[in-house]
């Protein structure tokens, strides 16, 4: 499945920084251990996370979660 | 295909689009990736015009885009991350991670929606480093396409687009649903009838500004960045199925 979350909350982490890339993939596996894999982007300012079906409450601590299929 | 009344209709317009070879490289020997973000990346591509498709005769209107590919292998005995920055020109475009099995291949597929409107002389580059050093590349690729041709606001008749799977590497494996579809695009809404015989013919067709005639599906009707992973399989890669020749007879109507 494939997660979305515009907008999401990061801060203080800042994805200009490799190590913040590094504690934001930390604690996405800590809350769904399952993930795949996710992808931010800059311009849209939008989390994308690729997780097994399940994953939405999880995800929330980062934002209004909607799910691609 | 109808004979259409030569009072409304202009000439008929052919184009050809020729692609050149994907840009790619293996290492001699795989390169250890470090354990955090490095410096300077390790893949970098500067577009230039070998890498453009070619469209003959020129007149046609489309929107230039790129899918970039990195592989390597995990060795080690445990699952590793494997982290990425996607820049262009310097500035970010995206980073995130994937997980890669004990002793599987990994390829990363960049086709992010921001590498529309790429040009000659734009930097693109990927910087990887991973959670153990016995992570490593060894391949990288580039491959350009065009996407969103074709007129605009003009009642179209006689469509016809031919299309091939894009690029084709010299080595690994399309993935699963690789090269499947074009979009075509029928009104200037993100969403189209997804086909993937060749050729796509239609009576008529209006296509609008945004979309136009067609649309890739990696990097535009879905923008996408995913590590495909596998036992022995990479690259490991999408394709798209791009056009090649398109033609069609525009009407004097405008709308």
């Amino acid at each position: 499945m494939r997660y979305t979350i515009k907008h999401p909350k990061l801060a203080p982490l800042n994805m200009d920084s490799g190590d913040d890339v590094m504690t934001l993939d930390a604690a996405l596996r800590a809350a769904v251990p399952t993930l795949d894999g996710w992808s931010y982007g800059f311009a849209d300012d939008t989390l994308t996370v690729d997780a097994p079906p399940g994953a939405e409450a999880a995800l929330a601590a980062w934002g209004e979660v909607s799910v691609d299929g | 295909m109808a004979n259409v009344d030569c009072r409304i209709a202009r000439a008929l317009q052919s184009y050809t689009i020729t692609y050149p070879s994907p840009d790619e490289t293996l290492l001699a020997s795989p390169q250890a990736l470090p354990t955090s973000e490095p410096a300077t990346p390790q893949i970098e591509f500067t577009i230039g015009p070998q890498h453009l498709p070619t469209v003959s005769p020129a007149g046609l209107t489309y929107t230039l885009t790129a899918i970039l590919y990195a592989a390597g292998q995990n060795t080690d005995g445990a699952q590793q991350t494997v982290y990425y920055r996607l820049l262009k020109n310097g500035e970010s475009l995206n980073t995130g991670s994937a997980a890669v099995p004990a002793g599987q291949y990994y390829t990363w597929n960049f086709a992010p929606s921001t590498l529309l409107g790429i040009t000659v002389g734009d930097v693109l580059a990927v910087k990887l480093w991973a959670t153990s050093a016995n992570v490593n590349w060894r391949y990288k690729a580039l491959a350009c396409a065009i996407t969103r041709a074709g007129p605009a606001g003009v009642l179209l008749v006689n469509l016809n687009i031919s299309t091939t799977p894009y690029p084709v590497l010299t080595r690994g494996n399309p993935a699963q649903y690789g090269s499947a579809y074009i979009y075509l695009q029928t009104e200037d809404k993100n969403w189209g009838s997804g086909l993937s015989t060749s050729p796509i013919s239609m009576r008529a067709t209006l296509p609008l500004g945004t979309y136009r005639l067609c649309r890739l599906y990696y990097g535009d009707f879905q923008s996408t960045i995913q590590a495909w992973t596998h036992v022995s399989y990479w690259p490991y890669y999408y394709a798209n199925r791009v056009p090649t020749a398109i033609s069609f007879r525009p009407l004097t109507i405008r709308v």
